[in-house]
């Protein structure tokens, strides 16, 4: 009866709870040899080695959709109105099954495509005759201008590219390794240089991240997501819609040139906001870009987690420093370590712990 | 064998269903609880422990 007892408290998962009742009372109907066998390792080591099959299943999980880098680009759909950039011809060339322009999109390309002289006369007075104008922190040339300022306030740091573009084709977005695709990623300078990029920030991680993906008038992923979603038409505008608002069938129709899922919005109809569809509100290190007009942009990178230097913004001061900066539209990009402001290829911002590498970046070329 | 499995199955599961949980309240931008795998394991899930409420609940009767 003892054995019995000891045999009960050590075999926990017993396959039979009730025969267990039976062996504490001494009313056992199993034979002693199957009991014996069927005495095992101890509860706790039981538990143990299942939280370690669980843990080894998760890890298996995050290797092979996370780490393991992996081409996404196979359904690479170009979009009706496509602006034409060497990405887009690259994006082309290189996805499988890419059909080609029907009619209907090429005439919505000549409709969509803004005239291309219009900004360049518009902001004239923001670009040279020809020549590269550089300094530390701008360049002015004939087809774009950036102007990095630089501002200490209150314990945060933060930086603000003004930029000018004479066409929409200077504003792009490229991939880590030119490659569309989750565990591939690099540093936002490493990645802006390889594209000779004038000014480049990180973008949404949308290699890690799920939701639309649209970069130079090439769809990447056409699931949508419960984040809000920030877009760049053809015509140089930018807005910000909610999940609710945003139509993506319908939209895809109207010359899209650039989709980010990430955000959340941080201006709605020009105005600050102090509800976000976010789940990290606190102060961090962060990445926006803002929308004045059609031409005229700014990219802006918060420095944080560095007490002394910089604390960083929530996203509510964010919304206030992007309505202070005069924005119409603004969208909050992934930030922590992922923020970087890389200038003519060199890192321009002092990210929290180096950086961290990213899937892709928004930046402007002059070429 | 299946009645000495299926506890550990829903054991294990349920952990990596906790894990998935807990980090997308994190990070949703991820959509763990989107992804595919999440779903499959809610059907293994569903599945083992309806088998083995099942057996338990024989059990009882017959107990």
């Amino acid at each position: 009866m003892q054995n019995n007892n000891q045999r009960g408290r050590n075999n926990f998962f017993d396959d039979d709870p009730y025969e267990r009742k039976r062996s504490l009372s001494g009313y056992s109907r199993k034979p002693a040899a199957k009991q014996k066998k069927s005495a095992g390792i101890p509860v706790v080591w039981v538990f143990v080695i299942d939280t370690a099959i669980a843990a080894l299943l998760l890890f298996i999980f995050s290797l092979y959709y996370f780490i393991i880098p992996r081409d996404m680009s196979q359904n690479a759909v170009v979009l009706p109105g496509a602006v034409q950039t060497q990405e887009t011809a690259r994006a082309t060339s290189s996805a499988q099954g890419v059909p080609s322009q029907s009619p209907e999109a090429a005439d919505t390309q000549t409709a969509a495509a803004p005239d291309a002289d219009s900004w360049r006369v518009k902001f004239a007075d923001k670009f040279t005759d020809g020549a590269v104008e550089k300094t530390e922190n701008s360049y002015k040339s004939a087809n774009v201008s950036v102007t990095i300022d630089k501002v200490q306030k209150d314990g945060v740091t933060y930086f603000v590219a003004d930029i000018y573009i004479a066409d929409i084709k200077y504003f792009r977005t490229a991939f880590a390794k030119d490659t569309f695709g989750s565990g591939i990623a690099d540093f936002t300078p490493d990645i802006a240089s390889q594209n000779n990029a004038v000014i480049a920030i990180n973008g949404d991680y949308c290699g890690l991240n799920k939701g639309i993906v649209v970069r130079n008038s090439v769809q990447y992923r056409d699931t949508k997501h419960t984040s809000d979603q920030f877009v760049l038409f053809n015509d140089g505008t930018m807005k910000a819609y909610s999940p609710d608002e945003f139509d993506y069938d319908t939209l895809k129709n109207q010359g899209l040139y650039q989709v980010w899922t990430f955000g959340p919005m941080l201006l709605k109809d020009g105005q600050p906001m102090e509800k976000f569809n976010c789940t990290v509100n606190p102060k961090n290190p962060r990445t926006a870009v803002g929308y004045y007009e059609p031409g005229h942009y700014c990219f802006v990178v918060v420095d944080g987690r560095q007490p002394g230097y910089s604390d960083g913004y929530s996203t509510k001061e964010m919304s206030q420093l992007m309505y202070s900066l005069n924005c119409k539209e603004a969208f909050n990009l992934d930030g922590g370590k992922s923020s970087e402001m890389a200038f003519e290829g060199a890192l321009y911002n002092k990210p929290f712990d180096g950086g961290r590498e990213t899937s892709d970046i928004l930046y402007i070329a002059d070429e | 064998m299946i009645k000495r499995l299926l506890p550990h199955l829903c054991f294990i599961i349920s952990l990596m269903m906790l894990t998935f949980y807990v980090v997308d309240i994190f990070n949703p931008g991820m959509d763990f609880l989107g992804n595919d795998i999440f779903k499959i394991l809610l059907l293994i899930y569903g599945v083992a422990t309806a088998v083995l409420s099942s057996i338990m609940i024989v059990r009882q009767r017959k107990s």
